[in-house]
């Protein structure tokens, strides 16, 4: 919705919000710090978030209606809050996934080609 | 999150920063135990774990900014949105405002008034815990009387239950103030109270001081007086300290002035003083078998009067066993102060009138929902589009919420502008018996009300069409069935809503009807007197004078009363119309009878009379003889009674020439008083009462004063000449309450009028709400069937089948809402069986004429839809599509 029209400009947020809603679309509810984890392990450790800065990201997608998030237990049993992707997300996904696509492919033409 | 807790969230800030706290903290501690895992020191696992997570302050106060401004910011959304949808149809959001504003701003007024006087506290230290304490008679089922001294001195000292108990006595008299020349004199209440009066109450004074221990003991004539007299009479000076007045033959001198709005015990007493300054006091003080005055006490800190009680009543049974001469048949009656100042009938009488203009808001937001409802059905393309482009149905049920809220609370503005006029006509037309009714104002319990109710009514009329809106939301625009299915529920969700209307406001019609019907069936009651332009006043000379001097200036006033030019006849009574506290009371014997026992014995008055009272109210003598000059204190002792009286003692029998003796079984008048005559009955309780046994003494035998003159004239100028008179007569008497005897008996049924007028207002609200309602269903009704009606009359149909139609429909619902109506309001009537006089609950009358009534109004509001169906064009009609 609104908020998330507005974020959408931003490119770094924009980027930290695709990872976010394809890490839970792909792998279902996580806590935050999972994640942290799974996003470090499959980008072989480059992309290193400021992790605290993951945490805003969450609350505003969970308001913006991409995800949703309950409380739960952890693999330790510690209480801890768990996100999971809504199908409004899924759909803000699709489009993300595409424009990220669009802008990548053109960077990539402009390094070909200049 | 659901908005509701994000609304939480924000009020408690607390508990989101602590949700956001432990979330935080979860990430850091797992990422410490991972690096630990994987063979780092611990101190060095912790500082790479916070170095990974950055500012964590910063993501904190990020975390939250997203939470709360997320929130306002689609709050301002939704209000922006619902108030560009509410401009699009001004007359929609016309209605809807209107007729919620009149729904509200009667409540509003109906609120400030039961605010005022029920749920504000009394103006005394925790004054739910104060209760007055009466003597009860066993005897005669007389529950308030006075107390004695003694007696109240025994209560304090075995109960447990009451911290504190103190006793006033209420006494009357012309205050004078001799400094001051012009200074009429006025007749005030005042109160001689003891020593802890003050200290119970809990109330210290705003100017001066109030009275102290030392003031009883010392025996200096000091009083304490109330705001409005100080403002009233000493102009609220501050030199009014120390100052000395008159009152009843004592001189005194005001030491302080309590704040303005305390009073006690009732609004009308002005003036304090120490009990040790009242002659009963001292000659009382230890006397058992007089009864000094009324008693009240302070409950224990977290104690229920009902262990109160349950206490005082054994303390009365040990007093009755202990002193059998002055305590038989004596116990103890425990009243809430709240009660006491109620009383009965009129928190009864607020909560039926509040009851009935909340029934009016429903009925006005069934119409408003209707109204939304019907509005839907054109929105639910922007909905459906909304849907498709991913609003979910949670956030377009708010947006739609977010209107109905915004138009109730406009509503709610508008009401409240206009509560200010609405709460003025409430209060003019009040009776003068709602004790706190001039508190009412709108304060912030009021504004609460308000705000609340608005909210409340935006829901509550608000969640219906949301629910159904933003369900159809979700559904596929193309498809025709769904969107066919969808318009039968909106069209049967309207149909319930004109259903409960109807219901209701048939509950509040008949509740107005048995009113209505009872007011007239009172009015037309005969009064039993023969004159009503009869004036009549309280005249009263100063008692400090002793009683024969008093009683022969009363006669020659009266003498001189009757010279004044077209008076015709002149009389006093001691008390002519008895409120009554049910107490029921026997003779003492009646000769050539046995005695009455006790479970028949009925209300029965002594009054004394002078005068040619009962000639100046056209009182007719149905047998016998009146009093005569020759009735004096050297000749034999004789009475009148009415004719209930005489049926009750004599049936079928000439009770001239019996004798009685006495009042109860221990009255202290030990002689035979002989039958003289039999006057007819008059209702001395109120016209919706049967005639109280009356027996009357002529005031030159009698010990009893007549201060309630009755003045038969042929002039209608009497009430100046009558006070200029008095004036002339003797400057110190006081004459008040001068009015005709008519204006008296209407001023007696003020409050069944204000609570017929009121209900059968609200009534006529409920019902023309409900007209509107049903108008506008089958305008709706017709508009969506257009189609069908035209398919109809293309092949054949006359337009008088069409109008048919819409008839049936129509009377379907009505029906419908009259007979749910009627259950509802079998059951409801029957709570107002006290307020209703000479029919039952259940009069089948009144409930034939609503339910026709009502039936009726049904289908004249929709003549014009039917009207409009019989205009519908065939072939426009099939075009439509």
């Amino acid at each position: 919705m609104g908020v998330a029209r507005k974020h959408s400009n931003d490119r770094l947020q924009g980027t930290l919000d695709l990872l976010v809603l394809k890490t839970l679309a792909s792998r279902g509810p996580m806590h935050g710090y999972g994640i942290t984890q799974h996003i470090e392990r499959l980008s072989n450790e480059t992309l290193r978030l400021e992790e605290g800065s993951l945490y805003p990201a969450l609350h505003r997608l969970t308001h913006a209606g991409s995800l949703q998030s309950e409380w739960g237990a952890s693999e330790n049993n510690r209480r801890a809050r768990y996100y999971s992707i809504t199908a409004a997300g899924r759909k803000q996904l699709a489009q993300e996934e595409a424009s990220w696509g669009q802008l990548t492919e053109a960077v990539a033409r402009v390094l070909r080609h200049a | 999150m659901a908005w509701t807790e994000r609304l939480i969230n924000v009020l408690r800030r607390s508990s989101l920063d602590a949700e956001i706290d432990a979330e935080l903290q979860f990430h850091i501690e797992q990422r410490t135990r991972d690096n630990i895992e994987a063979g780092m020191p611990t101190d060095e696992a912790r500082h790479d774990a916070d170095l990974r997570f950055g500012g964590r302050l910063r993501a904190h106060e990020q975390t939250r900014d997203a939470d709360v401004l997320v929130w306002l910011e689609t709050i301002g959304q939704d209000v922006r949105y619902a108030v560009r949808n509410l401009r699009h149809s001004p007359a929609v959001t016309g209605v809807i405002v209107a007729s919620l504003a009149l729904a509200i701003g009667a409540s509003t007024a109906m609120f400030s008034v039961v605010n005022a006087a029920l749920l504000r506290a009394l103006p005394y230290a925790d004054s739910d815990r104060i209760v007055m304490l009466w003597t009860a008679n066993l005897l005669n089922g007389s529950m308030e009387q006075n107390t004695s001294v003694p007696n109240m001195e025994d209560w304090k000292a075995r109960a447990r239950t009451f911290e504190d108990m103190a006793a006033y006595r209420v006494s009357q008299g012309p205050l004078i103030d001799r400094m001051q020349s012009g200074f009429d004199t006025e007749w005030i209440r005042y109160v001689t109270v003891t020593d802890n009066f003050f200290s119970l109450l809990g109330r210290s004074s705003a100017a001066g001081r109030v009275l102290t221990r030392e003031d009883f003991s010392s025996g200096e004539r000091v009083a304490v007086v109330t705001h409005s007299l100080w403002q009233r009479r000493f102009g609220g000076s501050a030199d009014v300290i120390g100052k000395r007045v008159g009152l009843g033959g004592l001189d005194v001198e005001i030491v302080g002035v309590m704040p303005d709005g305390f009073w006690f015990p009732t609004k009308d007493v002005q003036l304090w003083m120490p009990a040790t300054l009242d002659p009963a006091w001292q000659r009382n003080r230890d006397n058992r078998g007089t009864r000094f005055g009324i008693v009240f006490g302070r409950l224990v800190r977290d104690l229920t009067i009902e262990h109160a009680r349950a206490e005082l009543r054994g303390v009365a049974a040990q007093l009755r066993r202990q002193y059998p001469t002055e305590n038989a048949d004596l116990d103890v009656n425990l009243v809430p102060l709240h009660v006491q100042v109620l009383g009965r009938r009129v928190p009864f009488m607020l909560e039926m009138l509040f009851g009935a203009v909340l029934c009016v808001l429903l009925i006005a937001c069934a119409n408003v929902a209707n109204l939304l409802l019907g509005r839907g059905v054109a929105r639910r393309r922007e909905i459906a589009v909304r849907a498709a482009l991913g609003a979910g149905r949670r956030r377009i049920a708010r947006q739609l919420l977010t209107e109905s809220v915004l138009l109730s609370c406009a509503a709610g503005c508008l009401g409240l502008i206009a509560a200010p006029w609405s709460m003025g006509a409430l209060i003019a037309l009040a009776p003068p018996n709602i004790p706190r009714l001039d508190e009412a104002r709108i304060d912030i319990p009021v504004l609460l009300f308000t705000l609340g109710l608005s909210v409340v009514t935006g829901v509550l009329f608000g969640l219906a069409p949301a629910v159904w809106m933003s369900r159809g939301g979700s559904e596929d625009l193309t498809r025709q069935t769904t969107r066919n299915s969808a318009l039968g529920t909106s069209a049967r969700m309207r149909g319930a809503f004109v259903v409960c209307q109807f219901a209701v406001a048939l509950v509040l019609l008949a509740g107005a009807g048995l009113l209505i019907r009872s007011l007239l069936a009172v009015q037309s009651v005969d009064s039993g007197f023969g004159d009503l332009r009869v004036v009549m006043a309280h005249l009263r000379f100063n008692n400090a004078l002793p009683r024969e001097r008093r009683t022969g200036l009363y006669q020659g006033a009266m003498d001189r009363i009757r010279q004044l030019p077209g008076v015709r006849t002149v009389g006093a009574i001691g008390t002519m119309f008895w409120d009554g506290d049910g107490g029921k009371f026997g003779l003492r014997a009646v000769d050539g009878h046995a005695d009455t026992p006790r479970d028949q014995w009925e209300s029965l008055t002594w009054t004394t009379v002078s005068g040619d009272y009962f000639q100046a109210l056209g009182v007719p003598l149905l047998r016998g003889r009146f009093f005569r000059d020759t009735d004096t204190r050297n000749a034999p002792p004789v009475v009148l009674i009415n004719e209930t009286m005489a049926r009750r003692y004599w049936p079928g029998e000439d009770p001239i020439g019996h004798r009685i003796k006495g009042f109860d079984a221990r009255g202290t008048n030990d002689e035979w008083v002989t039958v003289i005559g039999v006057v007819k009955d008059v209702h001395s309780r109120g016209l919706d009462r049967a005639p109280a046994a009356q027996i009357f003494e002529a005031q030159s035998q009698s010990l009893d004063e007549t201060e309630n003159l009755v003045v038969s004239a042929a002039t209608s100028g009497l009430p100046e000449t009558l006070r200029r008179a008095i004036r002339e007569f003797d400057p110190t008497a006081v004459l008040s309450d001068v009015s005709t005897l008519d204006d008296r008996l209407v001023e007696q049924s003020a409050q069944r009028r204000f609570q017929t007028y009121l209900l059968t207002a609200f009534a006529v609200l409920a019902l023309l709400l409900a007209a509107a309602g049903i108008f506008a269903t089958m305008h709706y009704w017709v508009a969506q069937r257009t189609q069908e009606i035209g398919i109809r009359m293309a092949l054949g149909a006359e337009r008088r089948t069409v109008v048919a139609m819409v008839f049936r429909e129509t009377l379907v619902l009505a029906v419908a809402g009259v007979g749910v109506g009627v259950v509802g309001a079998l059951a409801a009537t029957r709570t107002i069986a006290s307020l209703l006089f000479g029919l039952t609950p259940h009069d089948p009358a009144t409930f034939a004429a609503v339910s026709l009534g009502l039936t009726a109004i049904a289908i004249i509001a929709c003549c014009i839809p039917a009207a409009r169906a019989a205009r519908v064009d065939p072939m426009l009609a099939l075009k439509i599509e």
